[in-house]
């Protein structure tokens, strides 16, 4: 049989690929192509920003979220259903609530953040490590999940002759697994780090909007917005050229 | 020494098994696909745990279900080779070699050379044949030194040309090794060729166990009868004279009474187109139903009073044609019979 598409699905998938492309092509238009360069000079400090939460969000992310992803992937313990849907909350939750919990917990008068600032003397609020600490909280399922999927699907066959062969848990870990489920980690920490160089919601909400500490590239186009909207399209494009990148890279470590 | 007594209960399937292995010996673990090799070798590696019973290697105790003890397999002196070899593919063949010798490269190379596979030590397993694999899985399990080898069907992922190749060395490497040497296999030619003591393990139990001769004289069951290829018959024998279950008659030389089995080789079972002359106990009519080449030799299944499998010359065979009515005649000296 001849396969075809119906009109009324095609129709709809036209209207479909329409609306996720027609933004971007608003935004090329709109970019004031004469001052970009200057734009992009003059937002230097919300650029490295960017770099440095994102880049610091993704370690945190990768160091918490392997771990993690392998005690869902292998480990046998109750609730472990539990700690699926709490690793999975993030992901769903609007990120202004986020934001909101980890100003509850975290913040300056929160049942956390108060101790380490009777203790430590530092409050996270309106600091670079808060943005980093936003960031790392939706980053994190992302490359949790990615990292159990991964590890889901190491043979663990070859960890068991590897045990016959005198090596403990670590080792096992360590030489076995680990290598073996790297190209999944690579897509995990590729995933959680774009989620959050793009993150805005938990960060303005937890972090506030502080120039050259909290301001990160969408908080700073956001705010360019009502100010200078067209700083805001350059900024924009930015970020949409970085997504792309990612995209093609991280789909080569998925797709193969 | 390695001492099993152990049972393994799981929802689909029992395994009940003891038997004792001394370090001179290879022992082979035959049987029919499903019937527990694999698990029995898994759970002696402590891959799976024992429902009840003990495993011990001289004086250490690897398991005892009773007294909670269970030592992970890296705390047994064991090498295991299972069926599909699984060397390491994100390492080299010496990178595979010097896992067991904790990172130990000299010492992994001096069991490449061993094996005659230094030639093979840079290259990563995915460019190795079969038999090469194998062979470089066995120096993986032999370099961690260890007390208790497990070899599960060694030859399973080796092609036919190389097969002889393959087990002449394996042979070789296992007569050297000083160890508890197990071996998994469901080919009796690879059991005689490289075992001197054979386990028969059917349905999760040990069935018999003993030497190929003795499993070829005295086949215990219509299994072992079939993998050694012999003829089987069961019945009430008095004074030698067994009157098969199911019809017909066998003459022995032993002269045991009761219920018995009879087994007689193909090879002593005569074909003729005419009334046999001589003395042959064993004289009956019937009529050729199946022929079936081997090597260099023909099996003639003859339908009768009883249905006996020959093995004939390919001269012979020439002569016979299904369909066709022949005589059938045994010495009773050939005929083995012993109490069941």
């Amino acid at each position: 049989m001849k396969r075809f598409i119906p009109n009324r699905v095609g129709l709809l998938a036209t209207v479909g690929i329409g609306l996720l492309m027609v933004p971007f092509i608003g935004l090329l238009i709109r970019t004031p192509w004469t001052r970009f360069a200057g734009d992009l000079s003059e937002s230097g400090t919300a650029v490295r920003l960017s770099v440095v939460v994102s880049v610091s969000a993704a370690l945190v992310a990768v160091a918490l979220g392997v771990p993690l992803g392998w005690a869902l992937a292998r480990g046998r313990f109750r609730g472990k259903g539990l700690v699926r849907a709490i690793v999975l909350l993030p992901i769903v939750l609007p990120p202004v609530v986020a934001g909101t919990a980890l100003l509850a917990s975290l913040g300056r008068r929160g049942f956390v953040g108060s101790i380490i600032d009777d203790v430590f003397g530092v409050t996270f609020p309106f600091t670079t490590p808060g943005a980093i600490i936003a960031a790392s909280f939706v980053a994190l399922p992302f490359v949790t999940l990615v990292a159990e999927a991964g590890f889901r699907a190491v043979d663990e066959s070859h960890e068991e002759i590897a045990a016959t062969l005198g090596a403990g848990s670590w080792r096992r870990f360590r030489r076995i697994a680990l290598p073996k489920a790297a190209p999944a980690l690579a897509a995990g920490a590729v995933l959680g780090w774009a989620r959050a160089l793009g993150e805005f919601g938990a960060t303005v909400t937890f972090a506030g909007n502080l120039d050259g500490r909290t301001q990160t590239l969408p908080l700073a186009i956001f705010f360019e917005l009502q100010s200078d909207p067209e700083a805001a399209f350059s900024l924009s494009l930015i970020l949409v050229a970085v997504s792309v990148v990612v995209l093609v890279v991280a789909r080569r470590a998925w797709v193969r | 020494m390695l001492i099993v007594d152990l049972e393994v209960r799981r929802n689909d399937f029992n395994l009940r098994a003891d038997f004792t292995a001394k370090d001179d010996e290879i022992v082979a673990v035959v049987g029919p696909n499903g019937a527990g090799k694999t698990t029995l070798l898994r759970a002696i590696a402590g891959l799976q745990s024992l429902s009840a019973g003990s495993i011990a290697s001289g004086a250490a105790v690897w398991e005892d279900a009773n007294r909670g003890i269970n030592r992970p397999p890296e705390d047994r002196s064991v090498g295991y080779v299972p069926q599909a070899g699984l060397l390491f593919a994100h390492m080299s063949v010496i990178e595979n070699v010097a896992f067991a010798t904790a990172g130990d490269i000299t010492a992994a190379r001096v069991w490449l050379e061993r094996l005659g596979l230094e030639d093979l030590a840079g290259i990563r397993p995915a460019q190795l044949s079969g038999g090469q694999a194998q062979l470089v899985a066995l120096a993986r399990a032999l370099a961690r030194g260890p007390e208790v080898l497990l070899l599960d069907e060694p030859m399973a992922s080796v092609d036919a040309a190389n097969r002889a190749g393959v087990r002449r060395q394996l042979r070789a490497q296992l007569r050297q090794t000083a160890a508890v040497r197990l071996m998994v296999t469901h080919d009796a030619l690879e059991a005689a060729a490289i075992a001197d003591r054979i386990l028969v393990v059917d349905g999760g139990v040990i069935t018999q166990r003993g030497t190929i001769e003795e499993l070829v004289t005295h086949p215990r069951s219509p299994y072992v009868a079939e993998l050694v290829g012999v003829n089987f018959y069961t019945g009430v024998a008095t004074d030698g004279l067994v009157v098969v279950h199911g019809g017909g008659v066998l003459h022995s030389g032993e002269a045991v009474s009761g219920e018995v089995i009879a087994a007689v080789h193909p090879r002593a079972v005569a074909l003729h187109f005419d009334h046999p002359t001589g003395t042959p106990r064993n004289v009956w009519r019937g009529r050729v139903s199946a022929i079936e080449p081997s090597l260099d030799r023909i099996r003639v299944t003859v339908e009768g009073d009883l249905r006996v499998v020959a093995e004939v010359t390919r001269a012979g065979s020439e002569m016979v044609a299904e369909g066709d009515a022949v005589w059938v005649s045994i010495k009773a000296s050939e005929v083995s019979a012993f109490p069941r």
